[in-house]
């Protein structure tokens, strides 16, 4: 079902979108775009995008729903999907026509730029994503199959500890293992210079700790392979989080400059009204709800107008969602975005999905 | 510069995950089967007819913020003038829901999938920790049928038998040893396969033993087995009929109805047949004492008894109901009496009158056991007794 686009299309729009990003300072990982059919991309959505991942039937689950929803009409799919790995890895569906690919071709450059450069994702280690994916599916994979082992047990100790899989650190802060913490304790006390006295209730041997997964992985009675598939989790984890706290820059960056590309690119009205049309879709205001796109977007073409393009630079790099806000969005802002807070009396605000 | 291309088309990715999910489905099924099987729509259907149960979604457990009311929550206003303090939604619809309902029911609504099964399948599900107790080794046993078994192979045998890499090794050690002995003539090229080579599988017929057994069906069918009464006593039957025909593929089924005399009836007949006259229980317990007496020796064959009935009797039946009971029993690993009363109909009446059951209090044996059915959720609980583990029977 190849619909009004062609491969030859696509390079001939990639190659202006690259140009253009260039001359507009985006600084990109090289991106990979894969075109898949929607069943495809049900089944990556299920695994976040990611194209290797361990398995669990949480995402037999979502892959059931998604299938499900998408099927009756409930739901769209998303554009695009595009994951923080080195080279970006992207997909583009099948069924969507050419004016969405180069709105989603411009749009995932804008990501890509985003995760090379912000702060919060230097840690993710985009450059062997897809490996340490890859090796921790087959140690679980190893782990299901191993008969001392087996499914279910595998499958129990994982549904706990997803349970808790965000309990983890919520910052980039390099912190001391417990064995650190101990040497520094033991040298403390073995440092004493004579005629020095150190009271040993003073001396703390546990540090509180409010990452569950790292103090069981530490403190609890656990099998080696409990203790790795903690790893795993708490490693996923430390990678999505970054996306997390970014939604709302990262979409809008991604967003302002798919709007802004668009527009340089001088595309036919065939493309760009179209364009246009599915751009406004996306930065909705979502009412009842918060729709990232739209404050993002908002934020960042204010930014552009009060401070110029280079504060908005400065932002990507800098900045996570909630410094974002705090230092841009103004009242005025609220107001105009139609932003509130809202409490329930015997009143209710419909509950809408963002 | 960025890179295009055709996506591979990996095997379906999540199917493992999948199966996995459906899997904790299926439990979840068996979990509230229990509710169902009583409904009116599975009564009286085909094994192969499909009909559809809901099921509540399995859940992953996360933390998740509360739904606190009064904790603000940031959202986008419909319009851009909105004023502080002013009313923004009106949720009255939600909280008159909230009211009637069991739960509240302005929280986000739960999953329920819709799984579509067979009665055979059901049956699976229902029956799957369930035994026919004490199914002894009876002196004979019945040959069911033959099966085919691989046992290892064979230098003879048929052509679709053949086990081409079986033979292949076989033609790679002869070269090796012809190499090891004598090295070849030169020519790598040409070792072809002799007779020798060829290796099939062999295939072994099997006989298939199981057990004898027999169960017998009483449904009392007099004028005072009402409506509702009969839909009981059916549902009942035909749980465990559904039970044991998923169970013991080898078993024979006798289906007794009876008023003041008893009769030997088809399956149709015993579960569609209209009722009428009075009762005598003690002509169908004679009836199967007969039946045992004619077909099936004890010595020979496990004897179960199932009887439903309203618990009237023409009081002076009793002792001899009693007698035959007894009688039946000693022959039966299991013979088990249900009473249906629905919604406790015969405590309003005031009788002097003792019930069947009553009666057959007397009768002492871990192999008889009375249950009760009032309701239809008790269908299940009833049937549980009769033929639950090994708790009912110590």
């Amino acid at each position: 079902m190849r619909s009004d686009w062609d491969f030859k299309l696509l390079k001939k729009f990639d190659d202006k979108i690259s140009k253009l990003s260039e001359d507009n300072g985006l600084d990109w990982f090289e991106i990979q775009y894969e075109v898949c059919d929607y069943y495809s991309m049900i089944g990556h959505m299920s695994y976040h995008g990611m194209p290797t991942h361990y398995g669990h039937w949480s995402f037999g689950k979502r892959f059931e729903r998604t299938h499900q929803m998408y099927n009756l009409g409930m739901e769209g799919l998303p554009y695009e999907l595009i994951i923080n790995s080195n080279p970006s890895i992207a997909y583009l569906m099948r069924e969507n026509p050419a004016y969405m690919q180069i709105l989603i071709m411009a749009h995932c450059v804008g990501h890509s730029d985003f995760f090379k450069n912000n702060a919060k994702f230097k840690l993710t280690r985009p450059d062997s994503v897809i490996q340490r994916m890859r090796s921790a599916k087959k140690r679980i994979q190893g782990y299901v199959e191993d008969p001392n082992i087996g499914i279910e047990k595998v499958e129990r100790f994982m549904d706990a500890a997803h349970a808790i899989q965000f309990q983890t650190y919520r910052s980039n802060v390099v912190r001391e293992t417990k064995n650190e913490y101990k040497a520094k304790v033991i040298r403390s006390v073995i440092d004493i210079g004579p005629g020095e006295t150190i009271d040993l209730d003073d001396v703390d041997i546990f540090q509180p700790e409010y990452n569950i997964l790292k103090f069981l992985r530490e403190n609890a009675k656990l099998k080696g392979w409990q203790i790795d598939i903690l790893e795993i989790i708490e490693a996923e984890s430390q990678y999505f989080l970054p996306q997390m706290k970014t939604k709302i820059m990262n979409e809008g960056w991604a967003s302002f400059w798919h709007y802004r590309m668009c527009h340089q690119l001088n595309l036919d009205s065939e493309y760009h009204i179209p364009i246009l049309k599915t751009h406004n879709q996306v930065v909705r205001p979502h009412v009842g709800g918060l729709n990232p796109y739209h404050i993002g977007f908002e934020l960042f073409k204010r930014i552009e107008e009060r401070h110029g393009i280079e504060e908005c630079f400065i932002a990507r790099e800098t900045l996570e969602d909630t410094t974002f806000i705090r230092n841009y969005l103004t009242h005025e802002d609220c107001r105009d975005l139609g932003l509130l807070l809202s409490q329930k009396r015997s009143i209710k605000i419909k509950h809408q999905s963002m | 510069m960025s890179t295009f291309k055709e996506h591979k088309t990996v095997a379906d990715r999540s199917a493992s995950d999948r199966s996995r999910h459906k899997k904790k489905i299926e439990e979840a099924i068996k979990e509230g089967i229990h509710h169902i099987v009583s409904d009116e729509s599975i009564i009286g259907k085909e094994g192969k007819k499909k009909f559809k149960i809901p099921v509540r979604g399995i859940k992953e457990y996360r933390f998740v913020y509360s739904d606190n009311s009064q904790n603000p929550r940031a959202a986008t206003a419909p319009g851009k003038d909105i004023q502080k303090g002013q009313q923004i939604g009106d949720a009255s619809n939600k909280q008159q829901q909230k009211g009637t309902g069991e739960k509240p029911s302005n929280e986000k609504g739960e999953e329920f999938y819709e799984v579509e099964i067979t009665l055979e399948e059901l049956a699976y599900y229902l029956f799957n920790d369930l035994e026919l107790p004490d199914l002894e080794k009876k002196t004979i046993k019945n040959i069911t049928g033959n099966k085919y078994q691989r046992h290892g192979y064979r230098p003879q045998g048929i052509r679709p038998r053949l086990d081409k890499k079986k033979t292949a090794i076989q033609r790679l050690k002869r070269k090796a040893a012809q190499k090891s002995s004598s090295p070849p003539p030169g020519d790598e090229e040409s070792f072809p396969y002799r007779e020798s080579d060829l290796t099939y599988r062999h295939i072994r017929e099997v006989k298939k033993h199981s057990s004898n057994a027999v169960i017998f069906f009483i449904m009392d069918i007099s004028g005072s087995m009402t409506q509702k009464k009969k839909f009981l006593a059916r549902s009942f039957f035909f749980l465990l009929y559904q039970f044991i025909n998923q169970r013991y593929k080898t078993l024979e089924v006798v289906f007794i109805s009876h008023d003041t005399e008893a009769y030997e009836v088809s399956e149709e007949q015993f579960f569609k047949r209209g009722s009428s006259g009075g009762t005598i229980v003690s002509s169908a317990i004679k009836r199967v004492d007969e039946i045992i007496g004619k077909r099936y020796h004890p010595d020979a064959w496990n004897i179960y008894t199932f009887q439903c009935s309203d618990g009237d009797n023409w009081p002076s039946d009793m002792p001899q109901m009693l007698e035959s009971a007894e009688s039946v029993r000693k022959k039966c690993q299991l013979y088990g009496y249900c009473e249906i009363d629905p919604e406790g109909e015969r405590t309003k009446w005031v009788t002097s009158m003792s019930t069947v059951s009553q009666e057959f209090e007397k009768i002492k044996g871990n192999n008889f056991k009375i249950t009760n059915i009032y309701t239809k959720n008790d269908i299940w609980t009833a049937f549980k007794k009769l033929l639950g583990s090994s708790e009912v029977l110590s």
